[in-house]
């Protein structure tokens, strides 16, 4: 029903006016680029502190079904954030454009904003800000002279003293050459062996180019370009009555074989057929890596929310909490919450899961967050590390995560079992309640019943009520870790084992597929 | 804009006023918004558009369209205030069949010509695989402009006149005397406006503007909700609305040294009723009665997301999940057996009170309401243009002609364009039954007055309390009473859940609610053997 353009065939031409120094096409900003805007925008004050955070993306994307290819994007944008200090006062401001015109009116709406501040004679306290104005009372009390003192000293370095970054290797050419035409092409030899098995095939490649810059007036010139690539896929019975999935993200597209994750997702829909009821019931489960990141990624991430509800408020060690009274709220802090293999840690170097070693210009580095099941560290920023602990340098909670892990495969987990149900994925995780951390999900994607050593039926997916704290107590063997497929989870990246569990929660059946 | 945007950047708002709880403003210089942002000649825009969408067919297109979105943001608190804006340009074009999207922060007449060949491109890569070539429902072309119904454009007030009003309401709310009493912590009040402008030029002729204003006066409180389905656990912070309106007259009018002092207190008293009384709900199979607000929660589930043609065919197959209902949506029309003649279920474009109300949708069209469900049988889809054409073979056969309805969400500049869930509007019985009536009939069960979803208006898809296929679906109860005798009689404590299985509850109900119990576009209505369980009950 399309129509054929003709009144668009020869346009008015005259050029509107409007200007931007963006190269038309240009996929992200490189560091002199950025180090440019840095100028052009400081050339636009005359005092005061200036900190820039830009990320530019690009981002190229085809999504398949019914093995077709349906659509495909192509989107470039930029996250681009002023912050400035003059005096007692500061702000923030965000927006995409980086043309002179954008930034000289940014600059002007900051100017503005600072002097209804100073009218008011108050600062404005933007929350974790380097170089934020001082603290001087909480909870209406005045702070005893020598936490003012600290307070300053810290305030002082953080002004002044920059730390060292390290420099991860996260862009990768295999990943940014993957244009259109690469991607499309990518597809049809995945799709191909669905498609002969007379099975519906749908998913998508994705891969993302971002150049992260944090230019300082106290000194900070960082830039660091990182690329991603994710690649996922389900394969249906027509039918729907059987299904399997498989995927993975990587920053180098090189490190995904398609070919074989293809092949993984035909194979667990291939035997998810015949589909038999199992009773919900407690079950040892065998939870492939990628259902231990779908059930356990609060706790591998290390969430906030998931730290406070275990009572590890670790209070007085966070710069914005609410109460400065040493020892308070740290009754879990070291203690055995989970199985001794449980080990979780970050690293910016990592070569499996490395990340952007900066975040606000403060540095990212090599933490162990849970060693021998307890919590061991807890995240803190640079401010509190100076002022309460005398340390240059803050633990700042990294994006990509390492739950380390052991040698026992999952063939092994199967072979050791007399019941068990293994688990290729979980889906429409929800939580329950906060304090034990319940969570309520569905298995998708491939399950199946584990008789004396080996796998008998395909079983119908079952809803779980279960939480992770429990899961990660109740380990009966862990194995090699493997990177998972973590990019719609807000993650830099992950890698996981596999785990069985003893007494896992399956509280219903669902018919789904 | 999606719903769901407005109440995330609503939700940057109250953080930023929660994070400078003190204030005490004065005065300002004056500034309009509008002279800290670029100004764009509206022409200009459509010309860039235009030469996108021309790009796009010379090179090869024969079909192309541009978007064009602006985004501006403002918050105002009392000691400052904060602004975003944030553009950007689309060209979506089919080639041979397949579909090419491009987009970029950038509004030159370059990248125009950029984003029309890139789309062109994709297009061109994209139907070497894609045998059954992409076609849209006919549409007129729509020209012209719209905006939000206001009189006074708040960008072109003065941030001074924007915080004088604020200070001014502000100094009249009574939160100091009523967090004193009830020990929790009020902030201020902030102002928080969003425009956005949205400019869609398509080969076919389209060349239409739209802008869409809202502004709206908060208060955050930081004690926070009872969240039912995590008893033990209060939500650190809400928010109330004290007004939200189009145009900078809805704030300039109100009338706070009265309205907006009982209005205020009734918000408050709202968020901190005094406990009631009640009594434990045992588990097991009820009678139940679905008030009007718990009804649309299911339909929304059940009707609105099952009824997505993006999950029937499985396009969505890897993400989000599918559909109950099954995979051949043109077979569905007119045939389909919801269970039950007492369900007629009709789509509507928002609701009637929706500040977010545009004229065209996503694609120009002039979104109409859809007869979905009519006596149990589903008739039609709310679509866009493309998924309209996935139902040609049922139009034909039912004799119908082919066409979309309008359903195409107003999104941001760089998404592709997706279905929008519509608002439903259940039919009521011709008889005049009343809540009431429908108790009676009732010796023991339960009346479930509302339950509780996070996300249900903002992002359905992620509401996630059911499963990938919505098969089964496990409701928190928030509000409910017990009724004894045709009665209702004392509350039940919440912390239980209503399970729905999709192809077996409309079987189950038995009567529904006439005219007058109808609200918030559904009526109540009995349901015979439902679940009731604790969902925080392990094996």
């Amino acid at each position: 029903m399309t129509q054929p353009m003709t009144h668009l065939r020869h346009p008015s031409v005259s050029s509107p006016s409007l200007h931007n120094d963006t190269d038309p096409g240009k996929r992200f900003l490189s560091r002199d680029e950025c180090r440019a805007i840095y100028e052009r925008l400081r050339a636009c004050i005359t005092r005061g502190d200036l900190e820039l955070a830009i990320d530019s993306k690009w981002t190229g994307t085809h999504r398949f079904s019914s093995n077709i290819i349906r659509t495909s994007r192509d989107v470039r944008n930029n996250d681009v954030e002023v912050s400035r200090n003059i005096d007692d006062a500061s702000y923030r401001l965000g927006g995409n454009q980086i043309d002179d015109a954008s930034l000289r009116a940014m600059v002007r709406r900051g100017e503005r904003y600072l002097q209804m501040s100073s009218e008011v004679g108050e600062s404005m306290l933007s929350h974790r800000l380097r170089g934020a104005p001082e603290i001087t009372e909480r909870h209406g009390h005045t702070l005893p002279p020598a936490e003012l003192a600290r307070q300053r000293q810290a305030l002082s370095i953080l002004a002044n003293d920059e730390e060292s970054m390290t420099s991860p290797t996260l862009f990768f050419e295999s990943t940014y050459s993957m244009d259109e035409e690469k991607r499309a092409a990518a597809i049809e030899p995945l799709v191909a062996p669905a498609k002969r098995a007379g099975l519906l095939a749908g998913g998508s490649i994705e891969v993302i180019a971002v150049g992260s810059a944090f230019f300082s007036t106290r000194g900070s010139s960082l830039y660091n370009p990182m690329t991603r690539a994710s690649y996922s896929m389900t394969v249906r019975s027509p039918d729907g009555s059987a299904s399997g999935w498989a995927g993975v993200d990587w920053n180098d597209w090189d490190r995904i074989d398609p070919s074989h994750l293809a092949n993984i997702a035909l194979d667990k829909c291939l035997r998810s057929k015949n589909r038999v009821r199992v009773e919900p019931g407690r079950y040892t489960v065998i939870l492939e890596p990628q259902a231990v990141w779908d059930l356990c990624k609060d706790v591998i991430m290390l969430d906030s929310e998931w730290v406070t509800t275990m009572s590890i408020k670790h209070q007085q060690r966070h710069p914005d909490g609410m109460d400065f009274t040493p020892g308070s709220g740290t009754a879990r802090f070291h203690e055995q919450l989970f199985d001794p293999c449980v080990k979780i840690s970050q690293d910016p170097m990592d070569p499996d899961c490395g990340f952007n070693p900066f975040s606000g210009g403060e540095a990212g580095h090599a933490v162990t967050w849970i060693d021998g099941g307890a919590l061991v560290e807890t995240p803190y920023d640079r401010q509190y590390a100076i002022q309460r602990l005398h340390q240059n340098t803050g633990l700042l909670n990294g994006p990509a995560h390492r739950m380390h892990g052991g040698t026992t495969t999952v063939d092994e987990m199967i072979a050791t079992s007399k019941r068990a149900i293994v688990v290729t994925r979980l889906s429409n995780v929800t939580l329950l309640d906060k304090n034990s951390w319940l969570l309520q999900g569905y298995t998708r994607d491939g399950t199946w019943l584990v008789e004396n050593g080996t796998i008998t039926k395909s079983i119908m997916n079952l809803k779980f009520t279960e939480s992770p704290n429990f899961v990660l107590a109740n380990i009966e063997q862990i194995g090699p870790t493997q990177r998972v497929f973590s990019v719609n989870d807000g993650a830099a990246g992950a890698v996981v084992p596999p785990l069985k569990v003893r007494d896992f929660s399956f509280t219903a059946l669902t018919d789904s597929v | 804009m999606k719903r769901r945007t407005f109440m995330q950047r609503s939700a940057t708002m109250a953080t930023l006023a929660a994070t400078h709880p003190r204030w005490s403003f004065t005065s300002s210089p004056v500034f309009n918004t509008s002279d800290l942002c670029k100004n764009f000649n509206s022409e200009s825009v459509s010309e860039i558009g235009r030469r996108a969408v021309e790009a796009a067919i010379t090179a090869g297109a024969t079909y192309a369209e541009a978007r064009l979105g602006r985004h501006l943001d403002e918050s105002i608190l009392l000691r400052g205030a904060a602004e975003e804006e944030r553009h950007g340009m689309s060209v979506r074009a089919i080639v041979r069949g397949g579909w090419g999207f491009a987009a970029s922060p950038v509004w030159t007449l370059e990248e125009a010509v950029y984003l029309g060949c890139a789309a062109a491109r994709q297009a061109v890569e994209n139907a070497k695989y894609a045998p059954t070539p992409i076609t849209l429902a006919p549409t007129p072309p729509a020209t012209g402009t719209w905006k939000s119904s206001m009189k006074i454009d708040p960008w072109t007030v003065s941030v001074e006149e924007k915080c004088d009003t604020l200070a001014k309401i502000a100094s009249t709310l009574p939160y100091r005397d009523l967090t004193r009493s009830a020990k929790a912590e009020m902030n201020p009040a902030g102002l928080g406006g969003t425009r956005t402008e949205h400019t869609l030029v398509t080969s076919e002729g389209t060349a239409i503007t739209q802008t869409l204003s809202l502004i709206g006066l908060t208060v955050n409180e930081q004690v926070g909700i009872d969240d039912p389905f995590r008893p033990s656990e209060k939500a650190k912070a809400g928010q109330l609305y004290l007004v939200q309106g189009n145009g900078w007259e809805s704030i300039r009018d109100y009338d706070f040294s009265t309205r907006n002092q009982h209005d205020f207190q009734q918000l408050f008293a709202s968020l901190h009723k005094p406990p009631v009384q009640t009594k434990p709900l045992d588990i097991g199979r009820y009678t139940v009665v679905l008030g009007p607000e718990a009804m649309r929660a299911i339909l929304i589930l059940l009707v609105g997301l099952a009824t997505d043609l993006d999950l029937i065919t499985l396009r969505e197959m890897n993400t989000v999940g599918t559909s109950y209902l099954g995979q051949d949506p043109a077979a569905m029309l007119g045939a389909y057996d919801f269970g039950s003649p007492l369900l007629s279920v009709t789509a509507t474009p928002w609701a009637p009170d929706d500040l977010l109300a545009h004229k065209w949708d996503n694609e120009g069209v002039i979104p109409e309401s859809v007869p979905v469900i009519k006596h149990g049988i589903l008739q039609d889809f709310a679509t866009t243009r493309e998924q309209a054409m996935w139902l040609e073979a049922g139009y034909r056969k039912l004799g119908r002609p082919l066409r979309t309805y309008g359903y195409s969400a107003l999104g941001e500049w760089d998404e592709e364009p997706a279905r929008d869930i519509p608002a439903f509007v259940m039919t009521p019985s011709t008889d005049g039954t009343s809540l009431a009536d429908l108790a009676a009939t009732v010796q023991r069960g339960v009346y479930i007055e509302r339950f509780f979803i996070p996300f249900l208006d903002t992002d359905p898809k992620h509401a996630f309390m059911t499963d990938f296929q919505m098969r089964q679906t496990v409701l928190p109860i928030d509000q409910s009473q017990e009724i004894v005798n045709g009665r209702l009689r004392a509350r039940f404590a919440r912390g239980r859940a209503l399970v729905c299985e999709a192809t077996q509850i409309w079987k189950n109900l038995v009567a529904i609610g006439g005219a007058a119990s109808q609200a918030h576009g559904a009526v109540p209505g009995l349901f015979k053997d439902m679940p009731i369980v604790n969902p925080l009950n392990k094996a």
